[in-house]
């Protein structure tokens, strides 16, 4: 009973000839196929809770699970879809065949990757909730330096943003549950408005699946889907955190349950509190922030055939930023970089001072989702989103309480979508998509006001026979944008107008039942964004003076990437390699003389285009060893080239090698399921580096040890507790990825005690 | 029946679109008279020197109306003094970026005198700077007197340091406001 309200399938599934009953160990030898294609599932994982024994189906969709008498609880993982919990009874050895219906499940359906037929699927670039929740005291971006070929842009410690193979800002997509997440992308210092408290998974998508998103995304698309299991029962679930760095404390509810059989509910809500961090010799001052989300999703099914969602969620943070950080002109960075002024000891608050950022952000989706006939469904999408952004510096002379600088984004979108599965292997999806996006801003001058429309249009098309998948897909689409702004008490308008297509063709051969390989290519194409062409002033915190240009081109990119995956027993083995050409890149380039100002001297960068070149290869190996060892391996490696200049372009990530021991117990006394983790993290020294082009050459690299234990106490079987340390030898270090690297070590020992309770 | 639902479904789906639309109306972002954006700026610093003994006044400025970057500034004037002479000195911080409404951020600075200080320091120019103002605690910097001695040829850099709570009579803590050097010559 406590197992069945544990967790939900909302999953067809079809027992054949089970008996009675004796007191032993069986056999479940099952097929796994999807119910509307009939096709086999393979690779899926297939877990018996009960008895800490697991298999994976083979390339025929079968597999063998040994089972105990009675009730067994069974997991099933199938990249694709949702983990899904199945109680058994077994009496005898018993052959079965278990349907998954993806479209039956729809209640849960999470966009694409409820699309089965995704073309590469690769487990390096996804994380789960597991993975999630218990970093979840992180900003969300941070926790996305698991993956390998992912690391985040920081300013200071609290505020972060993803990087895709170098590639950050408007180049990398954020789908918060099919909407494009749009706060101010284009600014280093603004972090992703989402509470990694109500996230289920999150996926890195390239290649063709991404054009139904977007056809601007040169680094790729993270899909951020939610979290939604709502059955018969009444589930809630309580996450809390503390970290004693920081004094972080963290809780996060949620309740969920069908209504009526057709109604579905959710809601979920995150509070956030966290004082001053510290690195290893000093307090970090003004560190601190605060956060408060909720959300609510309601899903609605009047027939078998219409599903209606709703997902609306509230994001509010206030980050402290570390206070050192706004410093007045180049003599001060440079007497902080020379470390004339050591750092004070400094102590330990919860108060945020001056200079801080004040975020909401506001979510609303409306889908609708009709199916004509079982191969053919329609879809229809509403999002609304706002995002404040409010930017207090560290004082204003005159009116002391209001932002130096403050941001209204309003976008809407509509997309309608057309899903048809043909005979013979052939998927096609089609649609349009349209954006309407208004910026207004009040106080100091960083970007101007705008007004953007974009519309688009976009196919993809998927065959598969045998061993072959074939996916190839367009998307073509106008911009119009129109940038005002006040000079000199006239209100002076800059209209902009692009047009392009982007497209995208992948071919996936396995190889074998162990060996799989896959090629993509690809063309994108992404205007330049406002402050790549408006920018002009002083950055606070930068100590820089930076200048857009209108005359920017569109950014071109042609990728190619190759991937290879083998899986064989206790070996999983997946390689990336890419090469992607940027025409028109668009990056800071350093202006000379330095500015003269009332300030004093200022360093000047302007936006300029290049061609750049970006190669890597990206790297995940998981081996089981005997005695419920595991070694995890992750390297992600990316060089880049500037093919006009002789010059490096700068903040590109520097290699990083993640190795990891597993070591797993089934059971131990009271405790279940327990893993305990030790990696070592070895980030190098960024040596591709033109001597004089920053303020401060890339710091050396560095080693930090990290460790965590999750355990569920068996007892109260919904009780999981996790423990992790980070920087465990309390490491002095600075990364070059973070922007506050000029100014302060990166955060010491940090320590995190989490439960999560479901009931 | 079938129809039945899905009318309830497009109710469901218009009203909730209608709901969305309502809260966007709310703030109208079709508004295209946007706000100035009046911005918080120090464009001018002012050096208002008078000779104690002939009683002459003499202006001197940094003028950069458009604030940082932008414009070059518009004046950055020498400062020319005679040799063995006391000046009494008056350092005066401005928003001139309107014309119609200049701000005078000096009496901010007064307002908040325990924040700030300014430091003159001279460099190759014969001259001795005594601050004579204070904010009570510490010395504050807007008042001086500058006493020159023999000719020589140099320069004076004017800073104003916001201290917020860290202010210990030295110029080193804090955000740099204002940093002019203006060249300098003693006749």
């Amino acid at each position: 009973m406590l197992l069945k309200t544990k967790i939900l399938s909302v999953l067809l599934l079809m027992l054949f000839g089970l008996t009675k009953a004796y007191s032993q160990n069986y056999e479940l030898k099952g097929i796994l196929k999807d119910s509307v294609t009939n096709e086999v599932l393979a690779y899926a994982t297939v877990y018996n809770i009960t008895l800490s024994k697991g298999t994976q189906t083979i390339a025929d969709g079968s597999f063998i699970l040994e089972t105990s008498n009675g009730k067994n609880l069974i997991k099933i993982d199938h990249i694709g879809c949702d983990t899904k919990f199945l109680t058994l009874n077994f009496s005898k050895n018993t052959d079965t065949v278990i349907y998954m219906a993806h479209h039956q499940h729809e209640l849960e359906d999470v966009i694409i990757v409820a699309e089965k037929n995704k073309l590469i699927q690769l487990e390096k670039d996804r994380l789960k909730y597991d993975d999630i929740v218990i970093s979840g005291s992180k900003p969300i971006a941070s926790i996305l330096d698991k993956m390998p070929g992912v690391s985040s842009l920081k300013t200071g410690f609290t505020i972060a943003k993803p990087m895709i193979q170098g590639m950050y800002g408007s180049r990398v997509i954020v789908l918060n549950n099919g909407l494009k997440q749009e706060g101010q992308q284009w600014g280093q210092e603004h972090g992703l408005e989402i509470d990694p408290y109500n996230t289920g998974q999150i996926t890195l998508v390239k290649g063709a699946e991404a054009l139904r998103y977007t056809g601007d995304a040169i680094g790729g698309i993270l899909l951020i889907e939610p979290l939604y299991n709502a059955d018969d029962t009444l589930k809630m679930s309580m996450t809390t955190a503390f970290t004693d760095n920081g004094r972080q404390g963290n809780l996060s509810v949620s309740a969920e349950k069908l209504l009526t059989k057709k109604l579905g509910l959710r809601l979920q809500g995150t509070y956030k509190k966290a004082g001053n961090l510290n690195t290893p010799d000093y307090y970090l001052p003004n560190t601190g922030f605060e956060e408060l989300n909720g959300s609510l999703t309601l899903k609605w099914q009047p027939s078998k055939h219409s599903i209606f969602e709703v997902f609306s969620s509230i994001y509010n943070n206030k980050p402290g930023i570390l206070s050192t950080s706004h410093i007045g002109n180049l003599t001060d960075l440079q007497k902080i970089i020379d470390n004339e002024t050591t750092p004070e000891k400094g102590s330990f608050t919860y108060t945020i001072a001056r200079p801080y950022q004040q975020i909401n952000h506001f979510l609303n989706k409306a889908k609708w989702k009709y199916e004509i006939s079982p191969s053919l469904n329609l879809e229809a999408v509403y999002g609304f989103q706002i995002n404040k952004r409010k930017e207090f510096d560290s004082h204003n002379y005159f009116n002391k309480t209001a932002p130096s600088l403050d941001f209204t984004l309003h976008t809407h979108q509509l997309d309608f979508v057309i899903n048809k599965t043909f005979k013979k292997g052939f998927f096609l999806k089609t649609g349009l998509n349209g954006y309407y996006q208004t910026n207004t801003y009040i106080g100091r001058f960083f970007i101007p006001n705008y007004k953007k429309s974009e519309v688009y249009q976009f196919a993809l098309l998927r065959y598969k026979k045998n061993r072959h998948e074939l996916e190839v897909g367009y998307r073509a689409g106008a911009i119009n944008l129109d940038a005002y702004k006040w000079v000199n008490n006239v209100i002076v308008h800059y209209p902009f107008e692009y047009r392009g297509i982007s497209w995208q063709a992948g071919w996936l051969y396995k190889i074998s039942t162990d060996w799989q390989t896959a090629l993509q290519i690809g063309r994108v194409w992404r205007n330049p964004n406002i402050s790549e062409q408006f920018s002009e002033g002083l950055h606070h915190g930068a100590a820089a003076i930076e200048y857009g240009n209108k005359n920017l081109k569109p950014e071109n990119a042609v990728s190619i990437n190759g991937t290879l995956k083998y899986r064989h027993n206790k070996t999983l083995f997946e390689t990336e390699v890419f090469v992607k050409q940027v025409k028109n890149y668009i990056y800071l380039r350093p202006k000379f003389p330095p500015e003269l100002t009332i300030r004093g001297a200022f360093p000047a960068f302007e936006y300029v285009q290049t061609d750049a070149l970006f190669a890597g290869v990206d790297l995940l190996l998981n081996q089981q060893l005997p005695q419920n060892f595991s070694f995890i391996e992750k390297v992600s490696i990316l060089n880049v080239y500037d093919q006009k200049y002789t010059t490096y372009i700068n903040g590109i990530p520097p290699y990083r090698l993640n190795h990891s021991l597993v070591y797993k117990m089934a059971k131990f006394k009271w405790l279940s399921n327990s893993a305990v983790t030790f990696s070592m993290v070895q980030v190098l020294k960024q040596k591709r580096y033109t001597e004089g082009s920053d303020y401060m050459p890339p710091p050396e690299g560095y080693v930090l040890l990290n460790a965590a234990f999750t355990t569920n106490v068996s007892r109260y079987k919904n009780l999981l507790v996790f423990l992790s340390a980070d920087n465990i030898l309390n490491v002095s270090y600075r990364d070059y990825l973070n922007r506050f690297r000029y100014y302060a070590d990166e955060t010491g020992r940090m320590m995190a005690l989490g439960i999560n309770i479901k009931f | 029946m079938k129809t039945k639902s899905n009318l309830k479904a497009i109710l469901f789906l218009g009203s909730f679109m209608a709901l969305a639309i309502s809260i966007n109306s709310c703030k109208d972002p079709e508004n295209p008279t946007p706000p100035t954006n009046e911005e918080e700026l120090i464009t001018t610093l002012k050096v208002e020197l008078t000779d104690t003994l002939s009683g002459q006044k003499l202006n001197y400025f940094f003028r950069d109306l458009d604030g940082e970057g932008g414009n070059a500034p518009s004046q950055w004037d020498t400062i020319k003094l005679s040799n063995s002479s006391f000046y009494k000195v008056s350092i005066k911080f401005l928003n001139e970026s309107n014309s119609n409404a200049v701000q005078d951020i000096t009496q901010e600075i007064l307002a908040e005198q325990a924040d700030h200080i300014v430091c003159s320091t001279p460099q190759g120019v014969n001259t001795i700077i005594t601050v004579t103002d204070t904010d009570g605690t510490y010395k504050l910097g807007l008042a001086s007197t500058w006493k020159t001695t023999t000719p020589s040829i140099g320069n004076i850099t004017i800073i104003l340091k916001h201290q917020p709570g860290i202010k210990n009579g030295s110029c080193d803590p804090g955000e740099t406001d204002v940093q002019v050097t203006f060249p300098t010559v003693i006749k």
